[in-house]
């Protein structure tokens, strides 16, 4: 039971701990406490943003989504075990980005081609500019598989080891292994032909 | 990965992570509310519907009767002269004696030029809190009852008793004069709470040295008193850098100068274990991180480490549920980088941790108030503002929670605490 806490001054801070033992971020979360919800929105949104963004790139939706992730894991806040809050939160990012993918794809012969998603032609002497490149680069991830988009942007993008890759991803190391494999593949082919990413393939 | 790639992966990284640094979010309130309205709206419509009425109904008549068997007691209350006082008003005697009577029977005196503060009232006792001068208690013993006395870093727990504490906030020291049962005394720079009864009397002071102790004291509590160092350097630190009542400034050279000495003398072997712990830390291990830091000595890092870092550090602690370690590593930001935007910062997270950890919001609006007054258009400040509003409303001040509310809403009319701000103005 918390213990009546009270003190004037900040020097007493040490009285402030919200239950006698200390208490985990994890603990205080499985039973609803208000300052472990808001300090969960507040320290991981942008950990669940980067996530979300690495694989959607630029979207309108991240808010959304973001808004998304914190519902689903807060529903299922049982789940949680008390090591490794944020790749149990990136565990639902992964998920919603990956379904919000799948949608898009599902209902994208409804819409023609929007025309800031049409490729820009590009003077061979220009500086290669780098939200010119991230735009085309999301565009060929368009014609990806999902689960290979997925692995491949929280690997290359992202910077994760595959094993954390495929923890987040639900999927063995083999199968993250192939996927990036062959999305890595594919990329490259395409980039080499691509105005806006031959640069920079070459360059690197 | 292919070498073909890691150019464009890093520029797009890059550019990806400028426009996350640089993106406008809902506020957190919001956020919260929108969560919390969409689970609660899921959690119906996972049921079934022709069974939905029927069960809410049983649901609805099961909390009837367990609020009913469970329901909390009523408050004791407290009156000064025939007159209620409410929880959060000041008390303050002048040149006679007042005294407190609560409904359980319990008697609070005043002695003369004595200031006290009733901050809660509860069905087993009430929280007061000794800002100066002497008080003479008689709590009528029960079971389950809970008083306690606050003075300064000190804290009186009581359970049946008779007895005096007297407090000098210039000196920051504690007598308790024991007539009948026991009390327990509490501090920060105790190392364990000590016990007095009977007839002992002890006082306690958060020493300005290395130690802590009570001085001359005659209780049976005298062994248990040494503190270990970094608590007593955790007290000292807080003295210093807690923001004083009527004067919130920055930390000024001073604390600067003693954070080079501080700096200068520290190890420079830290850096493997720190690094240790800030990974664990970004990783989300917190309490793993907490513990690799205390086993490198948590006072150590305080006192070596960068501000940034140790707003890591204090970030790490608060979310591992060690508001200790978290409140001393933000005021080693404060009193080492004072006048620094990361003291600044520290100064908030001060704020939030007593503010959501413990809901102890006088402390809280002070902090936030150290924030404003430091970095009047900062980022955090309609939070910031906001929350200072909170803190008024929720400790009785009534009025000044409109003044508030009043700046709030010329600031920030569409901030999340705007609805707060607008019930709080008068038409």
């Amino acid at each position: 039971m918390a213990r009546p806490v009270i003190q004037l001054r900040p020097e007493t801070l040490r009285l402030l701990a919200p239950a006698d033992d200390a208490e985990s971020l994890v603990d205080a979360l499985k039973v609803r406490k208000a300052w472990a919800e808001r300090a969960l929105v507040e320290d991981h949104t942008a950990h669940v943003e980067r996530l979300i963004t690495r694989v959607l790139g630029p979207s309108s939706d991240v808010d959304d989504l973001v808004q998304e992730v914190f519902i689903r894991a807060l529903g299922r806040v049982d789940q949680l075990r008390d090591e490794g809050v944020k790749s149990w939160l990136g565990a639902f990012a992964v998920n919603v980005a990956r379904e919000a993918l799948r949608k898009k794809r599902r209902w994208r012969w409804l819409w023609s081609v929007a025309a800031e998603d049409a490729p820009e032609v590009r003077s061979a002497d220009a500086t290669p500019d780098v939200r010119a490149a991230m735009g085309a680069l999301y565009r060929l991830l368009d014609r990806m598989d999902p689960d290979d988009r997925v692995v491949f942007t929280l690997r290359a993008i992202e910077g994760m080891e595959l094993l954390e890759v495929a923890g987040l991803t639900d999927l063995s190391l083999s199968t993250v292994k192939r996927r990036f494999k062959r999305a890595q593949e594919f990329v490259i082919q395409h980039a080499r032909r691509d105005v806006l990413l031959a640069d920079w393939v070459d360059a690197s | 990965m292919s070498q073909a790639l890691s150019g464009l992966s890093r520029g797009v990284r890059e550019e990806q992570d400028r426009g996350i640094d640089e993106r406008v979010r809902p506020p957190i309130e919001e956020r919260l509310a929108g969560i919390h309205a969409e689970l609660g709206r899921r959690n119906v419509a996972r049921g079934h519907a022709p069974y939905w009425a029927l069960g809410a109904a049983v649901v609805a008549a099961a909390c009837v009767l367990l609020w009913w068997g469970a329901r909390p007691a009523a408050p004791i209350s407290v009156a000064r002269g025939g007159q209620p006082v409410e929880p959060g008003a000041w008390v303050q005697s002048t040149a006679t004696a007042e005294t407190l009577s609560f409904s359980d029977g319990t008697q609070v005196q005043l002695q003369p030029q004595t200031a006290l503060r009733v901050l809660s009232l509860s069905a087993v006792g009430a929280s007061l809190a000794l800002e100066r001068g002497t008080l003479h208690a008689t709590v009528v013993h029960r079971d389950d009852t809970r008083w306690l006395v606050a003075a300064g870093p000190f804290e009186v727990h009581v359970t049946g008793t008779e007895f005096d504490a007297s407090y000098d906030p210039a000196r920051q020291v504690l007598d308790v004069q024991m007539f009948e049962g026991s009390v327990r005394v509490t501090g920060s720079c105790l190392k364990e709470p000590a016990l007095l009864s009977d007839q002992q009397r002890a006082s306690f002071r958060c020493q300005s040295g290395s130690a802590a102790a009570p001085e001359a004291t005659e209780a049976k509590a005298a062994p248990s008193l040494a503190a270990p160092a970094e608590h007593a350097t955790a007290a000292n630190a807080s003295a210093k850098d807690a923001p004083a009542k009527d004067t919130l400034r920055p930390a000024g050279p001073e604390s600067a100068g003693k954070a080079s000495e501080t700096s200068a003398a520290a190890p420079s072997t830290t850096a493997p274990a720190t690094e240790d712990w800030r990974a664990l830390a970004r990783d989300g291990h917190f309490k793993a991180a907490l513990a690799a830091a205390e086993a490198r000595g948590f006072a150590a890092l305080c006192a070596s480490e960068s501000a940034p870092a140790l707003l890591e550090l204090g970030n790490a602690a608060r979310l591992a549920g060690n508001a200790v370690r978290a409140s001393e590593a933000y005021l080693a930001v404060r009193g080492r980088f004072g006048g620094s935007g990361a003291a600044t910062n520290a100064a908030f997270q001060l704020g939030r941790l007593s503010f959501d950890g413990a809901g102890n919001y006088a402390v809280a609006e002070r902090w936030f108030r150290a924030y404003l007054t430091e970095a009047p258009g900062g980022a955090l400040a309609q939070e910031a503002l906001g929350r200072v509003m909170e803190c008024q409303q929720r400790t009785g001040q009534r009025s000044a929670a409109e003044q508030t509310a009043a700046q709030y809403l010329a600031r920030f009319p569409g901030g999340a605490h705007a609805n707060l701000a607008r019930s709080l103005t008068p038409e």
